[in-house]
């Protein structure tokens, strides 16, 4: 075990070195920096150019160093919890992040919770009741959720809301308590406000997911140990629970590693729709502004969650379902 | 007939390498000055496991592994030993860090008289150590995992119904 965890580990931290610099690298592709965009956007405005301001903060921000120096002097940061200095709002990419990351966190964590409390219940009957009525209905309304975008359910959501109820359903907390501490009035608004992003948001997601369980029981359920187990007398809840089910779960828990990274960068169309205060439009400014620091800092994290997660999908994967080893057959 | 195996240089010399990278790696920004707290703490938990790893390897290269009709041996700082009558367990596993399921390695776990021997494919003539310990798990009649019984046959070892393996 020692070998493989070794083995893993170091393969984690080569995979995230080579992704730290392939971002540094790509976000630096396209001409100019973060400066070049601001000098336009001050020309554009008619305003002068102060050359000393502009090499005071290519000297502060370190942009009139090589590329590699840049990225070196980054992750030697990075490894210390000093994301840098996001060039954009001039102030430490931790306190950018700040409540946004908070926000973010709460959102996607509820989205998850919310796809697989939905899509258990229903993928199972679904499976279950294979060609019933309720499953044909509970597909078709599957089928239309995989289908419709989730930025445009958010706009008709938005739009009927507007129309209908009066009311802005955009943010996550009311206005009112924007930039306020945190009180007990602030988090039932937020757990207001939480609804409908989490329904447009995980439309899809449940739909999915709800296909693959589907499938996935369905192949469970026709196999031959199940028939023997029906055939010996098993009760037919119990020989579900306890076989096809356990095996059908493992959708669920290979997801952890695709989900953990959504938990931080999930929905940045939606985000920018429907004017959540979550870290996608955060990443999406600094990716169309060039501020590398920021947005390296972004992408790191995720690739981070990426890597972790996959590791613990496998671990679990290996505690879950008996065919799946660490340690296994040689094919 | 004695036979001697062990884990060589030349065997050993991509697991020296994944030991010094990945200590050096995890060790460097403490090295060069980070405080020991968040991210560093976890590298420095990670550079700990492949300080132990490289250990681990280089006790691995002064093992010396003998095999006769009686017993395995196993010298490493001491001497220890399984009498083949006193086999009480074996398993053969596949490791792999691969999603396909190839470029893996095999483990040989032995127990008895008290020890636990451990052997990995990389030491020399893997198969014979694993012929032999077959052999004696079929005298004494042990119960082996399906998972071993089939990478046992991945090794071309034949179990026929006698029990003799070929």
């Amino acid at each position: 075990m020692l070998n493989y965890f070794a083995r893993r580990i170091l393969t984690m931290i080569l995979t995230l070195l080579v992704v730290s610099a392939l971002v540094f690298v790509i976000i630096q592709l396209p001409e100019g920096d973060y400066l070049t965009s601001y000098i336009a956007e001050l020309e554009s405005q008619g305003e002068a150019v102060d050359p000393q301001k502009i090499a005071y903060l290519k000297e502060e921000f370190g942009l009139d160093k090589p590329v590699w120096l840049q990225y070196l002097s980054w992750i030697g940061g990075v490894v210390q919890g000093d994301f840098g200095r996001s060039i954009e709002f001039d102030l430490p990419v931790t306190e950018v992040i700040g409540e946004v990351f908070v926000f973010s966190l709460i959102l996607n964590f509820s989205i998850i919770v919310f796809i697989y409390i939905v899509a258990f219940p229903i993928g199972v009957y679904s499976a279950t009741h294979q060609y019933s009525w309720g499953d044909h209905g509970l597909t078709f309304v599957g089928f239309i959720g995989l289908a419709t975008p989730n930025f445009l359910l958010a706009l008709i959501l938005m739009f009927l809301a507007r129309k209908y109820f009066g009311t802005s359903i955009g943010g996550l907390v009311d206005p009112s308590f924007e930039n306020q501490p945190w009180t007990f009035d602030k988090i039932l608004s937020l757990l207001e406000h939480l609804i409908v992003p989490v329904v447009v948001i995980g439309t899809s997601g449940t739909a999915g997911m709800i296909r693959r369980l589907r499938a996935n029981l369905l192949d469970e359920l026709h196999k031959q140990y199940v028939v023997t187990a029906r055939a010996k007398g098993l009760p037919e809840g119990k020989l579900l629970l306890k076989y096809p089910l356990r095996m059908a779960l493992n959708p669920f828990i290979a997801d952890i590693g695709n989900l953990l990274p959504q938990v931080i960068s999930g929905a940045v169309i939606v985000a920018v729709i429907m004017d959540l205060p979550t870290t996608g439009p955060v990443i999406l400014d600094a990716l169309t502004s060039q501020d590398m620091f920021l947005a390296g800092s972004f992408l790191l994290f995720v690739s981070l969650l990426t890597v972790v997660g996959m590791f613990i999908s496998d671990l679990l994967l290996a505690v879950l379902d008996p065919r799946i080893r660490l340690e296994g057959t040689r094919k | 007939m004695i036979t001697n195996h062990g884990y060589s240089l030349v065997n050993l010399r991509a697991d020296y390498f994944r030991a010094f990278v990945g200590f050096n790696f995890c060790f460097a920004p403490y090295v060069l000055g980070a405080k020991a707290a968040g991210g560093v703490l976890i590298l420095l938990g990670c550079a700990a496991l492949f300080a132990l790893y490289g250990l681990r390897t280089l006790c691995r290269q002064f093992a010396r592994i003998e095999l006769d009709e009686q017993k395995i041996t196993m010298k490493i700082f001491k001497y220890r030993a399984i009498p083949w009558e006193k086999l009480t367990d074996l398993s053969l596993s596949y490791f792999t860090t691969w999603r396909s399921g190839g470029n893996g390695w095999m483990q040989l776990r032995l127990k008895g008289a008290g020890h636990t021997f451990r052997f990995e494919s990389n030491l020399s003539d893997f198969e014979q150590v694993v012929l032999n310990s077959v052999r004696a798990a079929m005298q004494n009649k042990l119960e082996l995992s399906s998972a071993t019984l089939r990478n046992i046959d991945a090794l071309n070892i034949r179990i026929p119904e006698s029990g003799q393996p070929a």
